[in-house]
C-alpha cells in the first residue's frame, strides 16, 4: 500500500465550447455587418429626404402650455422634434456625421474583436498582435467615440440656433459611454500583452 | 547579458540524450511518449534539443520509464573555445 497524496482536483468549472465560440464569433460579425448596413441606410435615408429630424427641448414657457391632467397624474411636454425642410447639402452632410462615425467605430471595434475571437479558435489567443488590435480597438473606441458624441452635440446645437425664432433648446448630450468602454478595452490590451510575455516563458516547454 | 553573438537560446548548453537511450533500449519515440504520458511531438522537441525547459514532472516520468537517472538524460555540454563559460 503506498502513501502516495493525490492532489486535490480543480474545481470544474464550464469549458468554453464550439457553441460559445460560434455564437461569439456570429454576434461579432452580425454587429459588423450591422454597423455598415445601419450606415448606408441612414446615409441613403438622410441623402434623399425631404426633411430631417432633430430632438430638441421645449423651453419652459411652451412646455406649460395645454398640460393634461387626470387625478393626480400630469402630463409634462418638454420635448419636441425639429423637421428641417429641403435642407441643403451642408444640413444633409452635418446630420449624417454623428451616426456615421458611430457605425464606423462600432464597425472596427467588432472586426479586430473578431479577429482576437478566431484566435481563442485556434486555442492561441495570447498573441503579441491580440494586444496590438485591442490596443488599436481602445483608440478607435475612444477617439472615434468621443468624436461622434461631440459631433452629436455640435450638430444638436447648430440646429438648434439656427431655428431662430422657435422656443426650443438644443437636446444634445455629451455621452461618456465611449470613456469607460475604451478604459476597459486598453486594460484588456495590457492583460493580453502580459499573457503573450507568459506564453513565449512556456514555449518549448516539455 | 548574453555575450555577443550568442542568443538567449544558445546560453545553455544542456544536451539531450534521449534518442541514445532509446536505441539502447530499443524503444520508439511513440512507445516512450506513451510510457510517459507525454505527447510524441514534445518528446521530439526534447529529443532534438528544441526544448528550452522541462517540468521536473516530466523528468521524473522519463528516468522511472527509462529506468535511468537525470544525469543520463542530460548533460552539459563543454563550451566552444572562444566562448566564456556563465560564472
Amino acid at each position: 500500500m503506498t502513501n502516495e497524496v493525490t492532489p486535490p482536483r480543480p474545481t470544474q468549472s464550464r469549458r468554453w465550447s464550439g457553441w460559445d465560440q460560434g455564437l461569439l464569433e456570429g454576434l461579432l460579425v452580425l454587429v459588423a455587418i450591422g454597423a455598415v448596413v445601419v450606415a448606408v441606410l441612414f446615409g441613403l435615408d438622410t441623402a434623399t429626404a425631404d426633411h430631417l429630424e432633430q430632438p430638441v427641448d421645449l423651453r419652459e414657457n411652451v412646455a406649460t402650455i395645454d398640460p393634461a391632467t387626470v387625478g393626480g397624474y400630469r402630463l409634462k411636454v418638454d420635448s419636441a422634434t425639429l423637421l428641417i425642410e429641403d435642407p441643403d447639402a451642408g444640413q444633409r452632410i452635418a446630420a449624417m456625421i454623428p451616426m456615421v462615425v458611430t457605425t464606423l467605430v462600432v464597425g472596427i471595434a467588432s472586426t479586430l474583436l473578431w479577429m482576437i475571437a478566431r484566435s481563442i479558435r485556434k486555442g492561441d489567443p495570447f498573441h503579441r498582435s491580440n494586444a496590438r488590435r485591442l490596443m488599436w480597438a481602445a483608440v478607435v473606441v475612444l477617439v472615434g467615440g468621443m468624436g461622434a458624441s461631440v459631433a452629436d452635440v455640435f450638430v444638436s446645437v447648430s440646429f438648434a440656433d439656427a431655428a431662430e425664432g422657435l422656443p426650443i433648446d438644443h437636446a444634445g448630450t455629451l455621452s461618456l459611454l465611449p470613456l469607460p468602454i475604451g478604459v476597459v478595452l486598453a486594460a484588456l490590451s495590457e492583460i493580453f500583452r502580459r499573457g503573450a510575455v507568459l506564453r513565449d516563458d512556456v514555449e518549448g516547454l516539455v | 547579458m548574453a555575450p555577443a553573438g550568442i542568443s538567449g537560446d544558445d546560453l545553455h548548453r544542456v544536451r539531450c540524450h534521449l534518442g541514445a537511450l532509446l536505441d539502447e533500449r530499443g524503444l520508439t519515440l511513440s512507445e516512450l511518449a506513451e510510457r510517459v504520458g507525454v505527447s510524441v511531438v514534445n518528446l521530439s522537441i526534447l529529443k532534438n534539443d528544441r526544448a528550452r525547459a522541462v517540468r521536473f514532472s516530466t523528468l521524473t516520468a522519463l528516468c522511472d520509464a527509462l529506468e535511468c537517472q537525470p544525469g543520463d538524460v542530460f548533460a552539459v555540454e563543454d563550451a566552444s573555445p572562444g566562448v566564456a563559460p556563465a560564472e
